[in-house]
Parts: structure tokens; sequence; C-alpha cells
């Protein structure tokens, strides 16, 4: 205890003060220092002759999905290959679902859009302006894939037709994703809906909720469930039993094939109007389409690629034959997205 | 025995020995004398109290920072649209009637009901199984005080409290991947229920075991005398002396559970949307910033109106020290009727399940997670990020509550600062983006300072309010006594502040390792662990993200008893 009698009188005005006890000094250089440092940092960003822009001219931002981002998809791998031969960094930016690019877009700019499908095409160049070069479309296609239910051979006999869907023996055990925030979710909506019509496909929809299981708001959250056999269905991609075939060398996992037809998807990316790095961005997407590269996407991100003959000699050759759903009132569709969706929310699915 | 050795306390008192601590400050400002004349004395006295003011409506301003960005940026979205921001705002519109138009269509009242029934529900179900649980405290606490020495017993009765705490304490990441592990199906607005009374019925029952040591020792003593059985003392005692105690937690719970976001985000799936839920999709899936900023004003209303009822609930329970009488009132025979074996079932589940999810699939995780070679790569800066976000939030929380200690809020500020409530994860993160466009670096910056501005606020109601209440008096002593404003900061209030900041600190900086859900609102890519963590828990690689989780609560325990230490040291090592 300090002896407080005895203590040497201290001058008015001096202040006493928290002396600097070994604790303090460390406590504050650590301080000190950690403000120095984020100081640096931001001097050494915020002095950008390029006057505040959000990306250095040796790189680039791919907004994208996170199955193509992640560390498991082939983005990653892409982008190494792109830096090494190009010298352009790739720093990818993650959407969530591809159904979520345009939202994202407008809080995160970037020089490359990756992930848009024949739907959300069309609203992308409603909402923003994009690049082209010379005669080349405004967005360059670089995968697809047919869309189904996969399951699990021996759980039950697949469906064949929309309707199947509707019999007691798919009782809860159906996952779909939904169409608001996942683009395979809202395939299915236009599918049904352009299939039956407006107002039958909604009483299908309606119809349909005791198959049902659960809604996801994501392809991967939907995918995630069927795979840990809390759903018997899942409407994924043609291709996804591929990545059970190799990966875990289980052979159970089909896809169902409709005879009405099924409805592919196709990817594209674009270039938004927005972009800093333009030019290295139109190099980013048309080194998508060399066949090493489509080769990369085919196997991580399990989707068909555009470019012919790379399927050849893989597992993806075993993939039975479908018929292609031709779409009948597509433009009406896309036209009322959103109305439609709003009726959707209220069938409280 | 020196009842401090026996109790590892998570917020130690650290208002001990008062006399003899006022003694030692009346001596030391007593040699340093008083030699002002009046007239300096009073203008120096208006001066202070000016800067005071002045000090505390900035930080009122900093905390409010969020309702004033998004009040801001919607009087501003006209003038940025037609000022061509296209890249951020791509619509015209008249704002008015943009909003009311909005509103009507995007099913407000129902999400507010919804929000509200299962905020209810949850407080309910909290309350019920909290009191129970509350039982069950009581009566391990009197039976290991019957069996073994009372050192030992008291380690015990904290450890249980600290086990029945842990759903509180631990990131809320640990709570959902034990439900999606054990109670796959659970989901809607059951789902959420369940989630939210798994997390705050421990708080619940601590306190209630506080209240009943507090009000009800000496009546619970004599009703058993007098042969009372145990439901008709609940019924004509307990319920009558606590009503209002109950009611008060059970509305703080209410509030809690309102403003949820993380819980209803993962586990409610497309039948559980509420408010907070509801912000997001119109930012994130919708990409409507309008309707999302129309949502957050409604959801700051009704934070407004709840934020008028919350000062009289926390401060009454915040107030109460029962450590005082706790041996007598435990080792008294009255406590039978007060005490259920069976309450730690309900206590002890939520814990249990935690722990349990986190053994559960491990090995199969780490296997999953070796095999799996691209996540080692993103994992080091996964954990730096983390590091950072945790660090810089411990220090941002540390840097305003010794800001709140320094300018001491009284009376109507006092009443402000309990008062509010911290905006929404989604209302905060939608603020900063607004702010601040810049990514990489910045997102995690932004991350700390969002979490920030969240957790203050309850740091203050929870405990530092409670602190500063209790040193005031010495402050007013030491000023009478002639220290100016800064020897009565540095020599009175914070030698005995260091510890409990310290502790504070910790827990901003174990909550920042497992956040996920603010991060996802600013983040452009998974900058952090959580945010990693929910992403295998989202496409359900349950076991891979258990590894993470292992990872997040490891970096997170550190980093709480890292600052727990250095409150500890600066606390001991300060002189007087």
């Amino acid at each position: 205890m300090p002896d407080l009698k005895n203590a040497p009188e201290k001058k008015l005005g001096k202040k006493s003060g928290f002396k600097g006890t070994t604790g303090v000094r460390v406590f504050g250089l650590a301080l000190a220092f950690l403000g120095l440092g984020v100081f640096v940092y931001f001097l050494s960003h915020a002095a950008d002759p390029q006057g505040g822009s959000w990306s250095t001219p040796r790189e680039i931002k791919v907004l994208t999905y996170s199955a193509f981002s992640n560390a498991l998809g082939p983005g990653p791998e892409i982008a190494k290959l792109f830096d090494q031969e190009f010298g352009v960094k790739v720093i990818f930016q993650d959407a969530g679902d591809a159904g979520l690019l345009l939202q994202k877009l407008t809080l995160f700019p970037s020089d490359v859009v990756m992930g848009l499908d024949q739907f959300s095409k069309i609203h992308a160049t409603d909402r923003f302006k994009w690049r082209r070069w010379g005669q080349d479309p405004e967005f360059t296609a670089f995968d697809k894939a047919a869309l189904t239910f996969v399951y699990r051979e021996g759980e039950l006999k697949p469906p064949t037709t929309l309707e199947d869907l509707l019999d007691k023996r798919f009782n809860e055990t159906v996952v779909l994703e939904d169409p608001g925030s996942s683009s395979p979710g809202l395939q299915f909506f236009f599918w049904v809906l352009d299939s039956q019509g407006i107002d039958n496909g909604f009483a299908y929809l309606s119809n349909l909720k005791s198959s049902i299981r659960a809604i996801s708001p994501s392809w991967s959250s939907a995918y995630g469930l069927f795979t840990k056999k809390q759903a018997k269905l899942a409407f994924s991609y043609i291709t996804s039993p591929v990545y059970h075939w190799v990966e875990e060398k289980n052979s159970n996992y089909e896809p169902a094939i409709f005879t009405e037809g099924m409805p592919v998807q196709v990817e594209y990316a674009g270039v938004p109007q927005i972009c800093e790095n333009c030019e290295s961005a139109h190099q980013f997407i048309q080194f998508l389409l060399r066949p090493d590269i489509q080769k990369i996407i085919m196997n991580k991100n399990y989707m068909l690629p555009v470019v012919a003959d790379i399927v050849k000699g893989s597992a993806f050759e075993k993939l039975p034959d479908f018929k292609e759903y031709e779409w009948k009132n597509l433009p009406y569709l896309i036209e009322h997205r959103d109305e439609l969706l709003n009726r959707w929310r209220g069938l409280n699915l | 025995m020196n009842p401090k050795d026996s109790r590892p306390n998570l917020f130690p008192d650290p208002i001990e020995d008062r006399e003899s601590l006022a003694q030692k400050l009346t001596r030391k400002f007593r040699r340093l004398g008083s030699a002002h004349s009046p007239s300096i004395c009073l203008s120096t006295h208006l001066n202070t109290r000016l800067t005071t003011h002045l000090s505390i409506a900035l930080l009122a301003l900093l905390l409010l920072m969020p309702f004033i960005i998004l009040i801001f940026s919607t009087l501003l979205m006209p003038v940025a649209n037609y000022l061509g921001s296209e890249a951020y705002f791509s619509r015209t519109f008249d704002l008015l009637s943009q909003i009311v138009r909005r509103l009507g269509t995007v099913g407000l009242e129902s999400v507010f009901l919804f929000t509200a029934v299962q905020a209810f529900l949850s407080a309910a179900v909290a309350m019920v199984l909290g009191i129970l649980g509350a039982y069950g405290l009581i009566f391990a606490q009197g039976f290991l005080l019957e069996r073994v020495a009372a050192r030992k017993a008291n380690w015990v009765t904290h450890g249980l409290e600290a086990a029945a705490l842990l759903p509180n304490f631990a990131p809320v990441l640990l709570l959902i991947l034990a439900v999606m592990k054990f109670l796959p199906r659970v989901e809607g607005i059951w789902g959420i229920v369940i989630l939210h009374s798994m997390l705050n019925l421990g708080l619940v029952a601590v306190s209630v075991v506080r209240l009943i040591q507090l009000r009800l020792g000496r009546l619970t003593e004599l009703a058993f005398v007098e042969g009372a059985g145990k439901w008709s003392y609940f019924r004509r005692a307990v319920l009558p002396t606590l009503k209002n105690d109950f009611l008060s937690l059970g509305f703080f719970v209410f509030t809690i559970c309102f403003s949820s976001f993380a819980i209803p985000l993962v586990i409610g799936g497309s039948r559980g949307v509420t408010v907070e839920v509801l912000i997001y999709r119109a930012m994130r899936v919708d990409g409507d910033l309008v309707s999302a900023l129309a949502i957050a004003f409604c959801q700051m209303l009704s934070l407004a109106v709840l934020a008028l009822v919350l000062p009289r609930s926390t401060a009454a329970i915040s107030r109460s020290n029962p450590n005082s009488s706790a041996g007598l009132f435990f080792r008294s025979t009255g406590r039978h009727l007060v005490s259920a074996p069976f309450g730690l079932l309900f206590l002890l589940l939520p814990p249990f399940l935690i722990l349990a999810s986190l053994f559960d699939g491990v090995i199969q995780g780490v296997q999953d997670f070796i095999r799996l070679r691209p996540l080692h790569e993103e994992l080091l800066s996964q954990c730096l990020g983390s590091l950072f976000v945790g660090g810089l939030t411990a220090f941002l929380v540390s840097a305003l509550l010794m800001a709140l200690a320094w300018v001491q809020p009284e009376a109507g500020w006092r009443k402000f600062f309990l008062g509010y409530a911290a905006p929404s994860s989604v209302l905060t993160g939608l603020s900063l983006l607004i702010m601040w466009r810049a990514t990489g670096f910045a997102s995690l910056v932004k991350i700390s300072i969002a979490l920030t501005l969240i957790f203050t606020p309850a740091f203050y109601r929870m405990q530092w309010d409670s602190l500063l209440l209790g040193l005031a008096d010495q402050g007013r002593i030491a000023g009478t006594l002639g220290a100016t404003r800064s020897m009565i900061f540095w020599d009175v209030t914070m030698p005995q502040l260091f510890a409990p900041l310290g502790t504070l600190a910790g827990l901003a900086s174990l909550w920042s390792w497992g956040d996920f859900a603010l991060s996802s609102v600013i983040a452009e890519r998974q900058l952090t662990l959580g945010m990693a963590a929910q992403s295998l828990m989202d496409s359900y690689r349950l076991d891979v993200a258990t590894v993470y989780v292992w990872i997040i609560a490891s970096g997170g325990v550190i980093s709480y008893v890292f600052f727990k230490g250095v409150g500890r040291v600066l606390g001991s090592q300060s002189e007087l």
C-alpha cells in the first residue's frame, strides 16, 4: 500500500496524472502503432492518381456467384492463370447467388459481371449500360446446363413430368429455391408458368405445397439440404450428379429426365459501363472461352462448356440425353417478373 | 477467507472497500489543496459544464450515426439521382410518394406483426424456461453448499452460471450450428422462437436468481417455516413481488428478439420474415434501397417507442448487487421453495447442444478440410481478417466507453444513453455502405465500426452505467477537494474501470470473431472466418463448418482472455 501520508507534495496545476507504467506504455504503443498502420494504409490508398477509383490499373474486380468464386469453385484457379499470363490480378466479389448479381452491382461496382442468365441479362440491360467491343454482343456465354430434379437411386421413383411432382409419393421430399433470390429458382418458377399458363401455374404451385420440404434462398443452400438427406429431390443442374460420380465416387445420384423438355440455363459474362479497367475486363472474358479455361470451368463448376469438344473423354459424356424446353411466353414473363414474384410470395410456400 | 478469491466473476466488482478508498482519496486530494478563488471556480465550472455537454452530445451523435446517415441519405437521394450517380441510384422518383407506395406493397404490417409475435413468444418461452432454470440453479447451489466446502461450491455454481450464460456470450454462430446439426427440421416462426429462447433463457435464469436473493430472501425463509408449498409460494409471493421485474426482464428479452437479425436470417426460411430480414431482402435481394430505407424508418420509430420503456427496465436489474447476501440465502432451508432440480435440464440444454455440436463431426470435418486444399489458401487471410476486426472492435469499444466515463452522463443524457437501443445490424451496415463505398481492407474497418456502434449501447446498459454510478460519489468528493477532471478520470475512475473495461473489450472481440450477419451486409466477399463458416453452413457442409467454428471459438476466447488480462494489468498497475 503506498504511503500517502509521507508522499511528497505535488504542486497545484501540475497533473499528477496516470503515470506511464509498463502496461500503459505497452498499451499506448500498441494503440499508436495501430493508428499509424491504419493512417499509412489509408495514405497509400488515398493518394490515388485516378481520383478515388475502386480498383488499381493492375487488377480487375469480377462480380460473380459464390459457387464460382469460392475456394472450391473454378474462380481462384482461373484468377491465378490470368494473373500469370497478363499480370492483372483478379479480385472476386461474392454476390451469393447468381440471382443477386445486379443488386450487388448497385452496391459494389465491378469490371466484370459473371453468372447472368437469359432472364437477368434483360434486366441487366434495363438497369445498367454495358460495354461492347466492335460487333461482339454485350454479353458472352461461358457455360450452360439444363435444369432438372436430382435424386438418389433407390430412394424414390423419379418424376418424368411436372404433374408427377403432385403425387403423394413426393410428400415433403422436394427442395426448391426462392425465385426472388436464386436464378435456378426463377428458372423453375418461369418453367411452371410458361408450360401451364399463368393462372394454372399458380394453382399448380399451390398444389405443390404438400410436396415441398423447403424453399431455400440459394442453390447452395437447397442442394446442401438435399445432400444432407433432408430432402429427396432438389431442383438443380443436370450436371450436379457428375460431382458425386467424380469427387465422391458415388453413382447413386441421378438427374430426372422430363419428357416435356427441361429448361436450359446459359450463363453470361459482361463488362458494365462503369468499369475502371475495361480492356483487362474484356481480355478476361475472352480468356474464359479458351479451351483450357473452359475445361477448368467444366471440371470445377460442374457446368457444360460452350466450346465444342471439351466434354469428350470426361464423365459428362455419361449424362443422359434430354429434350430442351421451348419457351412460349418468355418476354411476357420477364416483363412482368416483379408482379409475378409478388404473387409467388402471396402463396406462402 | 477472502470472498474475492473464490469468485471467478465475469464482471468483478471493482468498487471494493469503499470507505478506506474514500479515506485514501480524501488524504490525497487534501494535500493537493484547493486554492482557487470563487470567481475562478465559477468560470471554470461553467466552462467545464459546457464542454461536458458538448462532449456528451458528440458521443450521442456518434452512436446515432447510422440513423443520421440513413435520414440524410434518404433526403439526399433525389439530389444524388439528379446529379447522375447512376451506379448507385438508377431510378428517378418522387421521394415521399415512392416511399408510401413501397410501404404499401411490401406487406409491412404483416411483417411487423410477425416480428412482434415471434419476439413475444420468444420472450414468453425464455421467461418461463428461465424461471425454471433459476429454480434449477438455486437447487444446485444449495445442494452443493450442503455437501462440499463453500469455496468449491462457489466455483461449481459460478461454472454453472457461466455455462448457462454461454449461449449469450458465445458467438451466435455456435448456437445456429448446434441447431442445424441436432434439430435440422426446425425453421420458420417456431425455429426462431426456439433459438431465441435458448439464447436468452440463461440470462433470464441468472437474473431471476439475483432477484429472488435480493427481494425474497427473508420471505422465503418465513414461508418455509409456515409450511407453504412451492406452487402456492410462487403464485402468492414470487409472482406478486417480482411481477414488475419479470415484466421488465421479459420486455428486455422482447426488444432483443424484436431486432434480432442473424437467427431469423438463417433459420427463418421463406416463412419467417422479420423486419430485419425484410430490410436485408429489400437491400440485397430486390436491390431496392428506397424500400430498404423506408422499412428502416419504420423500424427506427418502433425501436424508439421500445426505448422509451427500456430505461426503467434494465436500470433496476443492473443496479442490483446480490453478492452480499448470497451465502446466507443458499444455506437457508427456505430455498427449497424456490428450487427445482429439473430446472437444470432446461438451463443446461443450450450450452450442452453448443458443446456437443463442437465435437460432433469434427474429425470428419478435419479430414474434409485437409482434402479441400483450396480452403487452406483462404484460411489465413480470413483468420487475419477476424483478428483485425476483433482487435479493432475491442479498441473502438474501449475508446467509446472511456469517453463515456470521461463525460459521466447525468440526468437527461444518462436516460438517453440508457434508453438508446442500437440500430439493427442491417441498418448499421446499410448506413456504412452508403457513407463509405471502399472495399477490401476498408470493409474490415467498416465492420469494426458497425460492431462498435451496436455493442457500445448494450455494454453501457449492461454494466458500464452502474459502474459509473457507483464511482460518481468518489468523483464528486475528489472534485470538492480540488481535483481536476483529468485527475478524477485518471486517478479515481479509470484505475477502478480498467478491469471491467478489459472484460467488455474482450467480449466485444469475442463476439466480433463470430459475426457473420453484419459482415455479410457490408463485405463484398468472405473476408472473415465468421462469413466463411456461415457460407459452409449455408451449403450444409456442417462438418467443415465445425472446424471453422473451432477456430473462431479459440480465437475469440484467446482475444477475450488477452483483453481481460490487459484490463486487469492496467487496473492493478495504476497508482492512486
